[in-house]
């Protein structure tokens, strides 16, 4: 059996050495006049200019769509097959002329179309030449067009509604000053001789108990060649042969797999895929002297995916079970290069996995992403809301010419998509018919016909057994209706309403929601431009945080304005006389926020189906949308998701003359046994009430009890009744297994939070073991303790930000690669007193 | 300028207003100077007549010109408009 080639044996990178050279636009390069500067590889302008140490985000903005770009390689080609080599251009942004050897080769103007280019005969064996020169946009859009009939107040520039590009960098408000311009995904060349595959598709569906898996394979073989396509999960499991079709240049067929295993979102089971590989026989040897060839076609799941919206509603199923949606908008990694390595993507991933998240929405605003990020969606278990690269602009859909390549852009991208598991919904725009709504136009305009009927039929011809969704906010009597279909939810949020709105809104599905500006670890706020000493009203933290351009606040506003209602302090004041602690219970505000919005939707009678927070991950370091700072590290709001997001968890709501109410959820496939424990305080270290109640909880269960019901007498938990002072101020429950683990805790303060610190709490932490690259503590407090958080350098804890009941006690890893620190902290937000970290007492032996 | 200019400009106007306005009354029978925002304007609508304007007069509003007194009234309009077509 021969090796497994990767389904394009001969695809390289171009060797040689890229240059770029910047021009005025429509500039005509005269010569080696010019100042040519060698780079790394055929990246975007601003990653090479700030690689090259002649540029940075932290500086004066500068326009990259004010200028030319010119790029260069020169290279040998000593391999090029006579008859046959492809030259391809993964992704140019935007407005693209590309020549090889002084030929013209091909004009792009869509940055999200690839290109392939039979260069054969335009090929040297030594000293080619490929140039590529990127026009400056500015330039382009200066030209007189036809004027939208809304705007989108948070775009740069109205008319770059007729430009397939991304609005990343063109979003002043919101993301960072670098427009990507030039070459962003790979160009490589490719030997096309024949026996090289030159197209693959691949659908895998289930009808009934079987998986089908329908196979077409583009590739030139002698007579008698033999195709067989091959599935494996641990070992073969079924092969079946392709049969040559008319042309002669196709091999097709069906395999059919009975009772395999499903593909389920990790919340809910696991994503099982299965290995597909083609096995070509031609009846002579391959260069390496095996009888076969073995091509690797990539991996594919079986599940289904359907749409629910009866009752004004939005109910994503997976396999015929009901998912809850939750997880955060994905942006790239890196805003300046929009490329991420395998690696640091996968980590990303996982990071979001172990958050609870179960989807990721690749918004409108931002860019297909490459195809590790969704092999690894496919292998981790987490879903994909993909909408297409159209975001709150009138888009010229009667232009003839935008509409040819959107169609082109839209047919590759679902060629490259549509047999992933993880894609579960195709979503026509973000946020169009919102925009054109708000801004007060006719209601006939609202859904544009690119939405409404050109794109779903491309996705019913190419995509059809993935739902279709016409915008991000759609359904109601306006796109924004929060209880119709989906919405970008910001009730609670940017428009300041109580947390009560989560249940109010009767929010069904939120594609984004949750927006503040979160405040980041000490150490992300150190790599803003004015170092750890920004203060939050400082022109470099506020350059950071993003806003709605026109608007007379900013979303640091909002942070402030939920402050106060968690904690009942004048934000503005504690900003100037403490500005420590102003950033601590600003941490706890966006968390606490989302945490309790969270216990609102995943409520079992909740109408709400998902919601996924606006961004995952920070563009620049600052306190921006990201639940993650800009290097990766989880802010205080990612530690709440994760409690809040398990899919075996408890939540608390407060249900007002009803008392307080425990949920517990079990989302998983097996059956439960579990036990709820419930205590009440007062005063910080009285306990006052306790109960236990044991419940086994079914596949997909849930449980739904009164509190009082775990006591034997009445208790006003929740202070709605008011006889007499509080007579608790803390109410924990907390999940276990029968054996004893704790699954999840939740706290409720029916007074709300403790708003002042008392002098100390009585926290202590101990190391209790140290492994290569990880440190164990245990913390243990005295009396309440909120807001636990470590000041231990060098090393993120897994935990974070949560709190503790008296005598409490938690284990938490903090992982990191240096040495210890000299003096390590332990803080909590109700405490003046913190703990210094005891260093573990050396044994005898 | 011409009176008749004059009237082509606020006929042109009056029509923007009757399609994109949603006023509480017929534009064509508004005096010059009377207000529109008690002619039921709002400030959602005036932007949309603005959009209109300056499709109809192939002009751009900047951003200081984006006041309320600017969409007062057809005269008020029809200044602001003379003024952007330089005649």
């Amino acid at each position: 059996m021969g090796a497994a080639a990767s389904r394009h044996p001969g695809r390289q990178a171009l060797p040689g050495v890229w240059e770029i050279c910047a021009a005025p636009p429509g500039a005509a390069l005269s010569g080696d006049a010019q100042r040519w500067q060698a780079i790394p590889g055929a990246w975007p302008a601003a990653a090479a200019l700030r690689h090259l140490g002649q540029w940075s985000l932290a500086e004066t903005p500068r326009s990259f769509d004010g200028q030319d770009w010119h790029y260069r390689l020169r290279f040998d080609a000593p391999d090029a097959a006579a008859n046959g080599a492809v030259l391809g251009f993964d992704g140019l942004a935007t407005l693209a002329h590309v020549s090889l050897n002084g030929e013209g080769l091909l004009d792009s103007s869509n940055m999200f179309v690839a290109h392939e280019c039979d260069v054969g005969m335009l090929l040297r064996k030594r000293g080619n030449e490929l140039t590529l020169h990127f026009s400056g946009l500015d330039k382009e859009l200066e030209q007189r067009r036809p004027r939208p009939r809304w705007r989108a107040p948070m775009v740069s520039h109205q008319q770059l509604r007729w430009f397939r590009t991304t609005l990343l960098g063109r979003t002043p408000g919101w993301s960072p000053p670098a427009a990507v311009v030039g070459p962003w995904r790979d160009i490589w060349l490719e030997p096309r001789d024949a026996g090289s595959l030159r197209q693959v598709d691949l659908h895998a569906t289930i009808q009934g108990n079987l998986g089908v898996v329908d196979c077409r394979l583009d590739i030139e073989l002698p007579r008698g060649a033999i195709v067989e396509l091959r599935l494996s999960r641990e070992g073969v499991v079924a092969t079946e042969r392709l049969e040559r079709d008319e042309t002669g240049r196709s091999f097709a067929g069906q395999l059919r797999l009975r009772d395999p295993q499903l593909w389920w979102p990790h919340t809910h089971g696991e994503p099982a895929l299965y290995q597909v590989s083609a096995v070509v026989r031609t009846g002579g040897r391959t260069e390496s002297g095996q009888p076969e060839q073995m091509v690797d076609l990539g991996r594919i799941g079986f599940r289904t995916i359907e749409l629910d919206t009866a009752r004004d509603g939005f109910s994503l199923s997976v396999n015929g079970v009901p998912v809850f949606c939750r997880g955060a908008g994905w942006t790239p990694l890196d805003p300046v290069s929009l490329r991420s390595t395998r690696a640091a993507c996968d980590a990303a991933l996982v990071q979001a996995r172990t958050a609870g998240m179960n989807m990721l929405r690749v918004a409108g605003t931002t860019v297909y992403e490459e195809d590790h990020f969704y092999e690894t969606c496919d292998e981790l278990g987490i879903l994909v809301w993909q909408d297409f690269m159209f975001a709150n602009m009138d888009y010229p859909a009667d232009d003839p010419s935008f509409a040819a390549s959107v169609q082109l852009e839209v047919r590759q991208q679902l060629r490259r998509l549509q047999s992933r598991p993880c894609l579960a919904v195709l979503c026509g725009n973000s946020e169009a018919e919102q925009q054109a709504a708000m801004w007060g136009a006719p209601r006939e305009n609202w859904l544009s016909p690119l939405f409404g009927e050109a794109l779903p039929r491309l996705c019913a011809e190419l995509a059809p057994s993935i739902p279709y969704w016409p915008s991000s906010a759609h359904g109601g009597a306006f796109p924004h209706q929060a209880s119709v279909g989906t919405t970008s939810y910001y009730g609670v949020g940017a428009y300041l309403r109580p947390l009560e709105d989560a249940r109010r809104s009767e929010l069904k599905f939120a594609t984004e929601c949750l927006a503040f500006a979160n405040i980041p670890a000490p150490a992300a706020l150190a790599r803003m431009p004015g170092g750890a000493a920004t203060r939050a009203q400082h022109p470099e933290w506020k350059q950071r945080s993003p806003r709605d351009l026109g608007a007379g606040w900013d979303f640091d506003d909002v942070r402030d304005h939920y402050l106060q209602l968690l904690f009942r302090t004048d934000a503005q004041r504690l900003r100037a006389v403490d500005h420590e602690r102003y950033l601590a219970l600003g941490r706890l505000a966006s968390a606490e926020v989302m945490a309790a919005c969270y216990a609102e939707w995943r409520r079992p009678r909740s109408g709400c189906n998902g919601a996924l927070v606006l961004m995952l991950r920070d563009l620049w370091a600052g306190a921006g949308w990201g639940v993650v700072d800009d290097d990766g590290a989880p802010k205080a709001c990612w530690h709440a998701l994760k409690r809040a997001l398990q899919p075996i968890t408890l939540l608390v709501t407060d249900e007002g003359v009803n008392g307080l109410f425990v949920h517990v959820l079990n989302e998983t496939a097996h059956p439960q046994s579990l036990e709820i424990e419930l205590t009440a305080w007062r005063g910080g270290d009285v306990q006052v009430a306790a109960g236990k109640q044991t419940v086994v909880l079914s596949a997909r269960g849930t449980h739904s009890v009164p509190a009082v019901a775990m006591l034997d007498h009445f208790m006003d938990l929740g202070y709605a009744y008011a006889f007499g002072p509080p007579p608790c101020d803390a109410i924990v429950a907390t999940l276990r297994t029968t054996g004893g683990a704790q699954l999840a805790r939740a706290f409720h303060f029916p007074g709300g939070f403790p708003a002042a610190a008392e002098a100390d709490v009585g926290l202590a932490a101990d190391i209790i073991d140290i492994t290569e690259g990880a440190v164990e503590l245990s913390v243990h407090t005295r009396r309440l303790a909120l807001g636990v958080s470590f000041d231990f350098p060098g090393f993120l804890p897994d935990d974070e930000h949560f709190h503790l009941p008296p005598n409490g006690q938690a284990r938490v890893t903090l992982r990191g690669a240096g040495p210890l620190p000299a003096a390590a902290w332990v803080h909590a937000v109700n405490s003046t007193r913190s703990a210094r970290v005891a260093q573990r007492r050396q044994t005898n032996e | 300028m011409t009176t008749t200019t004059v009237n082509e400009i606020d006929n042109e106007i009056r029509g923007v207003l009757r399609a994109h306005g949603r006023l509480n009354a017929d534009p064509d029978q508004l005096d010059g100077a009377a207000d529109l925002y008690q002619s039921g304007l709002t400030s959602h609508a005036s932007v949309n007549v603005m959009l209109a304007l300056e499709g109809t007069f192939d002009i751009e509003f900047p951003d200081q010109m984006l006041k309320r007194s600017v969409f007062s009234s057809i005269d008020a309009i029809r200044c602001a408009v003379s003024q952007l077509t330089g005649a």
